[in-house]
């Protein structure tokens, strides 16, 4: 009961904020933790959850920004077909991957570093279609029949409103039999392939997923901000939304979705210590694995319990 | 001759790669720890010598004496504060850790260093030794010389001393050289204070190659490569390893932009890797 309430005066307040704040650039700022909060939701689904380490979200967020960012520009697909074709294609260049869910724990995350490092590669390269370094510029804000979504506080309701429809996927497949089923997975991979879990299709679909949310976080980026480039999607970028779940401590949704506005939101705080900003966070992220494993999911769920 | 040349050139660099991948092997073996903060250890040994021939003027090789050690206090301290107090967290956690690691070290570089890549002058300057008709670098041969050395003290460090013996237990069988006696907290502060002497080693040699900078702890991935390539377990195997990627590596210039050939090497890694899982 108290958690039910406690979730509702947290949509309250979210719902009412662009009411209450004027400043543009605020307003961004939160949206952008909105789309944070989608690569967040994937990685805690695919490491918290499914216990699958990716240290290349990063990739996966570039297909989807270059992929809604190219069928925008260049062929002129509206936004809300793009949307989800950059997500469908961050979940295939997934499942590209096939042969590498072969792969566990440590050498799986070595692994997903090349992957993103061979797309960051591309992108640069690959100039004929990225526009190499320079990136790609002009694209369109969304829009529906005659109505552009060019206000921050309209685009701020468009990431809250698929974020919360992901909010929910994520946590109805954790509750099933799927979730269960990752779940042996992530906690003893032999014990649950000799129970007949499929491991290599569940990993597939959790890394699939993962890289859905992380495609769709791509095309909103790329729609909110209206230029991609492949600065953006760094090994940095990976480490930073790897360590949105660690902060959020690893398998809460909440916690996860905490940690990416925090990670989002502080270092504008800190603007005064702009280069300082990766060092910090590197020490942050060593603080919170060796003194408080549980990440701000352990503040707000009390002792025992994981389940936000 | 360009052919000699090319792989001369890319065994000295692949004989680099294997020393830094020989620091990986080690902590793989000992701990089953991919520690991705290896190739930060070659950037922070390639800074210390930097600094202590150039700034401070010490001879060079006592500047690269001391910058290997001070990485080796560097790996001893990562040990202390990271990897002891997650000795009995999920291997996930310490490899999490490892990669703030590499991230703290690169950052800390890029605040006290700046952003600007520094030439590493070469020891004997930039006329080429010629063997007949092959031209050579001298600073290739400086390489070739001192990474055959290093091996050799390598080998030494483990036949005829007691670390070495105890190190060479615990990768044998953690369990067992534990039961034995063998004391695995120092064995694991050995192993990463070796590892990371290996990878400044490596930095330093390749230094006067590719500049030093902050960011050259990219390179890792390229020694971790060489390693997979090594059968990841191997010492032999890693030096092997490193020879083949360099070599791989100078041929291919020339034919495709850097960039590609980057990528190349890392669907290499990937398809190394998934080709061991897939064997065993």
């Amino acid at each position: 009961m108290k958690r039910i309430f406690g979730v509702a005066a947290a949509l309250v307040f979210i719902l009412v904020l662009p009411l209450v704040i004027r400043d543009r650039y605020i307003l961004h700022l939160l949206t952008m933790s909105g789309i944070a909060a989608f690569l967040s939701i994937g990685i805690t689904l695919l490491l918290g959850v499914a216990g699958q380490v990716s240290l290349g979200q990063a990739g996966f967020y570039a297909v989807g920004a270059y992929a809604s960012a190219l069928l925008t520009t260049r062929l002129g697909w509206p936004f809300w077909l793009a949307l989800p074709a950059a997500g469908t294609a961050a979940a295939g260049a997934a499942l590209t991957l096939g042969p590498v869910f072969h792969l566990r724990g440590h050498f799986l995350a070595v692994a997903t570093v090349a992957f993103a490092e061979i797309v960051r590669l591309v992108l640069l390269n690959w100039s004929n279609v990225t526009n190499g370094p320079r990136g790609i510029v002009g694209i369109p804000p969304p829009q529906f029949g005659s109505w552009v979504l060019d206000s921050v506080s309209t685009y701020y309701y468009l990431v809250l409103t698929l974020l919360c429809g992901a909010l929910w996927i994520g946590v109805g497949l954790r509750r099933g039999r799927l979730g269960r089923a990752w779940r042996a997975l992530g906690g003893n991979p032999e014990a649950a392939e000799a129970s007949g879990v499929p491991v290599m299709k569940l990993k597939a679909l959790a890394f699939g997923l993962a890289a859905f949310a992380a495609g769709l976080a791509g095309s909103l980026y790329a729609h909110l901000v209206g230029f991609v480039s492949p600065h953006t999607f760094t090994f940095e970028e990976s480490v930073r939304i790897l360590a949105m779940a660690v902060l959020g401590g690893l398998g809460s949704f909440s916690g996860g979705v905490g940690g990416a506005v925090a990670l989002t939101l502080l270092p504008e705080l800190l603007r005064a210590f702009e280069q300082y900003r990766l060092l910090i966070l590197s020490a942050l992220i060593l603080v919170i694995l060796i003194f408080f494993p549980r990440g701000l999911a352990g503040l707000w769920e009390g002792r025992g319990r994981n389940d936000g | 001759m360009i052919l000699v040349q090319q792989v001369v050139g890319g065994l000295a660099i692949g004989l680099v790669y294997g020393l830094v991948a020989l620091g990986f092997v080690l902590l793989l073996r000992s701990l089953d720890l991919i520690n991705f903060a290896q190739g930060e250890m070659m950037m922070v040994g390639a800074f210390l010598a930097l600094g202590a021939w150039q700034g401070l003027g010490l001879p060079f090789p006592l500047a690269f004496v001391a910058a290997v050690l001070a990485t080796a206090v560097v790996g001893l301290v990562m040990d202390r504060l990271v990897a002891h107090p997650l000795r009995h967290a999920s291997l996930i956690h310490l490899v999490i850790a490892t990669v703030a690691v590499s991230l703290f070290l690169k950052n800390a570089a890029l605040l006290l260093g700046g952003p600007e890549p520094l030439v590493f002058p070469s020891l004997f300057g930039e006329t080429p030794v010629t063997f007949g008709a092959v031209r050579l670098a001298p600073h290739t041969l400086l390489i070739l010389g001192a990474a055959l050395g290093l091996v050799g003290l390598l080998q030494g460090f483990f036949l005829w001393t007691r670390s070495g013996l105890a190190l060479r237990a615990v990768m044998a069988d953690a369990e067992m050289a534990a039961l034995l006696g063998v004391p695995l907290a120092r064995v694991r502060a050995v192993a990463f204070a070796l590892s990371a002497a290996l990878g400044a080693t490596g930095g330093i040699l390749i230094a006067p190659l590719v500049f030093v900078s902050f960011d050259m702890g990219s390179l890792g991935l390229k020694a971790f490569t060489a390693a997979a390539l090594g059968g990841l377990y191997s010492i032999p195997g890693a030096i092997w390893g490193g020879l083949l990627l360099g070599v791989l590596e100078n041929l291919l210039a020339g034919t495709i932009s850097s960039g590609y050939r980057d990528a190349l090497v890392y669907t290499i890694l990937i398809a190394v890797l998934v080709g061991r899982a897939i064997r065993r």
